[in-house]
């Protein structure tokens, strides 16, 4: 199997005014859910957009399953794309919408009504779609995505909208597509959105690359210990000459990076200090992905 | 992957078969309802006309003026072929569906191909079933020598030039709505060079100002040019041709290169 589904190489787009994408190189892998995160105007429909040939690089390139994706011979059935919702004719009704798309690349009509069942519109498939939530239109668009069968899905945004009981569906549709084989690259600005869903994480801020990271990577690099003791600042120098960064919590607890539980315990038994207290403490995915972006948000409250 | 979709044709390497493309567009066009309006708009106001200036002519020296009379409500009927044509492209800009449209084809020149096959060969059976319908009024309203036969070479050209002007000027509409991508510049600037431009410049009157109107791509090709500045029909037919083509061409060279 290839290993580089999607290749992204220097990717750049520049905007008269303003550089959307800059600079960007990554590789997605297959047989996982890789998360594409970052704030609202970082570059990640963008970057979608160039990856489906709609929006043409400034520099770099782009490419899917080894090509340009406008070379694709069969672009349906090799890859999926959601990259907007409200991409429909509202005068269609959801079936007329994904017979136009199924014909364009001769699947057969029976994979229309397969999908229509998958994401639960089989009530309002002949109805127009102008009357349509945002949360049914997503429906409507991963249908689409998914009428060819294909082995690579790009959904921009697939759960903005939907409904605490769609979130979870969406979730386990992409955890199961991705178990498959199937390469998946699904984008949000919201980390939340993204635990329990992603494997992977590439992270953008302002167009640039911050993070191209396991979750499992990502969470052990903002994994801490607390520890509490009565002789505090004697535990908190022999940490730091163990090289670890302590903090003093407002309980009067050490918050310690750097090192692992185990070896906190050994420098206290080391140093003779009494410890009443020894914590494994869990980064919130959330907490890690504000510390990356937080120098690179293009749009925040008050900001000059 | 096994391709069901290249087995028709045998020719897999091509991709996806051009039918395909051309019975996606079909199931567009006749899946939104401004295509039934501008149908029954059409069908209306020719049929109407036609049998109305048909049934104010009792008398006709020759069968193909009979004919011209008769059609006379394409002069302004074929302004809703500029809608049509301008709509196919342009609704889809507004929408928002030309991102999923050229997802799904991300050859773009070829979709464009297939959209234009569409809406041109819609506008080319619309305008052949009511050429006939003008040809049936001017025989059963209009007494010419020698009747009004279908046969006619005199009749059958002015029948034809009709059907060669609907295929022209909603090709030159398709070109219009891809390179404005609005609905209302697009119709805008199609009426105004179709319809609005000819006759003005006519009525500016001069030499220069008549030239300029005989190479504008009016309704009907030039023949029996309402209010314009009359042509030869096979100038008019090279005129209208040219502006189409050229439209159509720059139109798609546009949807290559811009993003969408």
């Amino acid at each position: 199997m290839l290993a580089r589904v999607i290749e992204l190489d220097g990717l750049t787009k520049q905007y008269r005014d303003r550089v959307a994408v800059d600079g960007l190189t990554v590789h997605i892998r297959p047989g996982r859910v890789t998360g594409f995160l970052g704030p609202n105007g970082s570059g990640k429909t963008t970057t979608m957009r160039c990856v489906l040939g709609l929006t043409r690089p400034t520099a770099g390139s782009a490419t899917v399953l080894g090509v340009p994706y406008r070379q694709l011979d069969h672009p349906m059935r090799r890859v999926g794309a959601l990259v907007d919702p409200r991409a429909r004719h509202p005068g269609r009704t959801a079936y007329q919408h994904l017979a136009v798309l199924a014909q364009s690349n001769a699947l057969p009509m029976r994979r229309v009504d397969e999908v229509v069942e998958l994401v639960g519109l089989d009530s309002v498939a002949h109805e127009r779609v102008r009357g349509f939530s945002l949360g049914m239109g997503q429906r409507l668009g991963i249908a689409a995505a998914l009428l060819g069968d294909p082995e690579v899905l790009l959904l921009d945004e697939p759960v903005n909208g939907l409904d605490p009981e769609g979130i979870r569906w969406v979730r386990e549709l992409l955890r199961t597509l991705a178990a498959e084989g199937r390469t998946v690259l699904v984008s949000s600005h919201l980390m939340s959105e993204m635990e329990d869903t992603a494997d992977h994480l590439v992270v953008l801020g302002r167009g640039r690359l911050l993070a191209d990271v396991s979750i499992a990577d990502l969470l052990g690099a903002h994994a801490a210990v607390r520890v509490r003791s009565p002789e505090a600042p004697m535990l908190s120098a022999a940490l730091r000459d163990a090289g670890a960064h302590v903090t003093l919590e407002v309980d009067g607890a050490l918050r310690v990076e750097r090192l692992d539980a185990a070896r906190v315990g050994d420098v206290a038994f080391a140093a003779r200090v009494r410890v009443h207290e020894l914590t494994r403490v869990v980064a919130s995915l959330e907490a890690a992905y504000l510390e990356l972006t937080g120098e690179d948000v293009e749009y925040r409250a008050g900001a000059r | 992957m096994s391709g069901t979709g290249g087995s028709r044709t045998g020719r897999s390497r091509a991709g996806v078969p051009a039918w395909a493309v051309l019975r996606s567009e079909w199931t567009k066009l006749r899946s939104v309802r401004s295509t039934w309006w501008c149908t029954v708009v059409y069908l209306v106001v020719v049929v109407a006309f036609g049998w109305l200036a048909a049934a104010s002519t009792p008398a006709a020296v020759r069968a193909d003026l009979a004919v011209g009379v008769a059609m006379t409500g394409f002069g302004f009927g074929q302004l809703v072929l500029v809608v049509l044509g301008v709509l196919a492209v342009s609704a889809e800009f507004a929408t928002g569906s030309a991102l999923v449209s050229l997802t799904v084809v991300p050859r773009r020149t070829r979709l464009l191909a297939a959209k234009t096959v569409v809406v041109a060969g819609w506008a080319a059976l619309l305008t052949t079933v009511l050429a006939l319908s003008c040809w049936l009024a001017a025989r059963t309203l209009t007494a010419v020598p020698g009747g009004v036969p279908l046969g006619d070479p005199d009749v059958l050209r002015e029948l034809g030039l009709q059907v060669a002007s609907a295929v022209l000027v909603t090709v030159l509409a398709v070109g219009l709505g891809t390179v404005l991508r609005s609905t209302a510049g697009g119709v805008g600037l199609g009426v105004a060079l179709v319809f609005v431009l000819p006759p003005v410049l006519a009525l500016a009157g001069g030499e220069p100002a008549s030239r300029v109107s005989q190479g504008l791509p009016a309704l009907r090709v030039g023949e029996d040019a309402f209010l314009a500045v009359p042509t030869a029909w096979p100038v008019g037919l090279v005129v209208c041709g040219a502006w189409a083509l050229g439209a159509w061409a720059i139109g798609s060279v546009l949807l290559e290169r811009r993003d969408v």
